[in-house]
């Protein structure tokens, strides 16, 4: 309980002044991506050419697809990252719109709060859309286990969502930003990737959530920890 | 310290790794002055004023705008500062209106239609409100970039190099703005190396080289000749 009424009215005003913010941030990237669909066209173009590549790699083996389907749905969805992490630095690094935002905000986390759901949306919109196909190409139903594949693909895009923006607000700062970038986020989103992998398979395989539930616990405590790291060490991250 | 300081920096020494951008740089600026920072190409301008707008932190020395302490009270002091640099901080893909509405709400400002034709009208955007920045010409982004500069009611405005890019008429536009600022008493802090223009716009001048500030004193008003002797005394 706040014992002091002015302390919560300056922590509820503070409140709505960080949730404004978010939104505003939110709602600029979305109007810009609705205008120019620059980010998710590349997106979706690098995940159906990684798609298609591997249909023709794999060959026609039914069993062979179904172990490698999930693992190629989730290199997809993170190689599709980091190209959707690289144009957003691009546009917020074109005219320096960056600083002007840092400039405006009181707590630098909302900017972090906002990129990370936009990166969210732009994935899950991604998944949405290749899915089907995946389906169609791998002759695998994902309709069978859906309510627990959104489970595992919301655990696992909330991490890499996590982690690319945090790498991406790095690597801004650095001169070679677009090499940095895969550097810096891939090697540590491999074991949220794996976690993914395992646990996709394993539904498409027909196991249920109890026995995925370790995978599931482990992107769990994934996305907190670095979610609570980001918000601790992102006005840091952002400064000059 | 003074209610009536706006700007009071104390030693500030800024170090990139090896190389020291600024060496102990003190500084004070009464509310409602209007100081002019002149000095070559990598005298430590633009990290001065980055210190001031919060976007670095200074690696030795105390800053504190209108009382408080930049560098601990950051999320005070960003309120009351609007900056022009010689980057537009626009966003090329959305028009000039939504680009001022983006950051009105940032601000929290009210009545945020009224104040965004209002600086559209001070900066004559008006007629291309609606048109995506980035088929403006650099003048025009310029102008745009004032517009956002100064949207939430600064009270410490600072322009870095602010004469870049623009024509003639929209550098006089700009003094004008400067001029009609300084009487609302915000207070207002140009670092440039043209020594040619708006000299009659400061009440102090400073000349800053090498990561120091080797001059400050009263303006010397409209005598630019003057004035380049003063600056090539200290400049070398």
């Amino acid at each position: 309980m706040y014992r002091d009424s002015n302390s919560f009215i300056a922590l509820m005003s503070g409140s709505k002044v960080f949730l404004q913010q978010v939104l505003a941030l939110l709602a600029k990237d979305l109007k810009t991506e609705r205008r120019t669909r620059e980010i998710f066209t590349s997106m979706f173009v690098f995940a159906v050419l990684v798609l298609v590549v591997f249909n023709f790699a794999i060959g026609a083996d039914p069993e062979l697809i179904r172990q490698v389907a999930s693992g190629v749905v989730w290199i997809a969805l993170l190689f599709a990252t980091v190209l959707g992490l690289q144009r957003v630095g691009q546009l917020e690094s074109e005219e320096d719109s960056l600083q002007g935002v840092l400039l405006a905000l009181g707590d630098r986390s909302a900017l972090f709060i906002a990129k990370m759901i936009a990166q969210m949306l732009y994935l899950m919109v991604v998944v949405i859309c290749i899915l089907p196909l995946c389906g169609i190409w791998f002759r695998i139903n994902f309709i069978a286990c859906l309510g627990e594949l959104c489970l595992a693909f919301a655990l696992g895009i909330l991490g890499l969502s996590i982690v690319g923006t945090l790498f991406s607000m790095i690597a801004l700062h650095t001169r070679a930003c677009e090499v940095m970038l895969p550097v810096l986020f891939l090697p540590v989103s491999i074991p949220l990737t794996i976690a993914a992998v395992y646990a996709t398979a394993q539904l498409i395989d027909g196991k249920s959530l109890s026995d995925i539930s370790d995978y599931l616990v482990f992107m769990g405590v994934f996305d907190v920890v670095f979610f609570v790291l980001t918000l601790i060490v992102f006005d840091y991250i952002v400064e000059d | 310290m003074s209610t009536d300081m706006m700007v009071h920096l104390e030693g500030v020494i800024k170090r990139f790794g090896t190389m020291t951008a600024l060496r102990g740089i003190d500084l004070k600026l009464q509310r409602g002055c209007c100081l002019g920072i002149f000095g070559p190409n990598g005298a430590g301008k633009t990290t001065l004023l980055k210190i001031l707008a919060t976007l670095t932190r200074p690696s030795a020395g105390t800053v504190h705008i209108a009382g408080y302490d930049a560098v601990k009270e950051a999320e005070k002091v960003r309120p009351l500062l609007g900056v022009l640099s010689h980057r537009t901080f626009l966003y090329g893909r959305l028009t000039a209106w939504e680009n001022l509405q983006f950051y009105g709400r940032m601000f929290g400002i009210k009545q945020l239609a009224e104040r965004i034709t209002e600086v559209l009208q001070l900066v004559d955007l008006v007629a291309h409100a609606h048109q995506l920045v980035r088929t403006y010409s650099r003048g025009m982004q310029q102008r745009l970039a004032i517009a956002r500069a100064i949207l939430h009611y600064p009270t410490l405005l600072l322009l870095d190099e602010p004469y870049t890019g623009l024509d003639k008429h929209a550098v006089s536009r700009l003094q004008e703005l400067v001029l009609h600022l300084r009487s609302v008493s915000c207070t207002i802090i140009v670092s440039t190396h043209d020594l040619y223009r708006g000299l009659d716009l400061y009440d102090e001048i400073a000349i800053q080289c090498r990561g120091k500030i080797v001059y400050s004193g009263p303006s010397l008003g409209s005598d630019v000749q003057g004035f380049e002797q003063l600056y090539s005394a200290y400049v070398w």
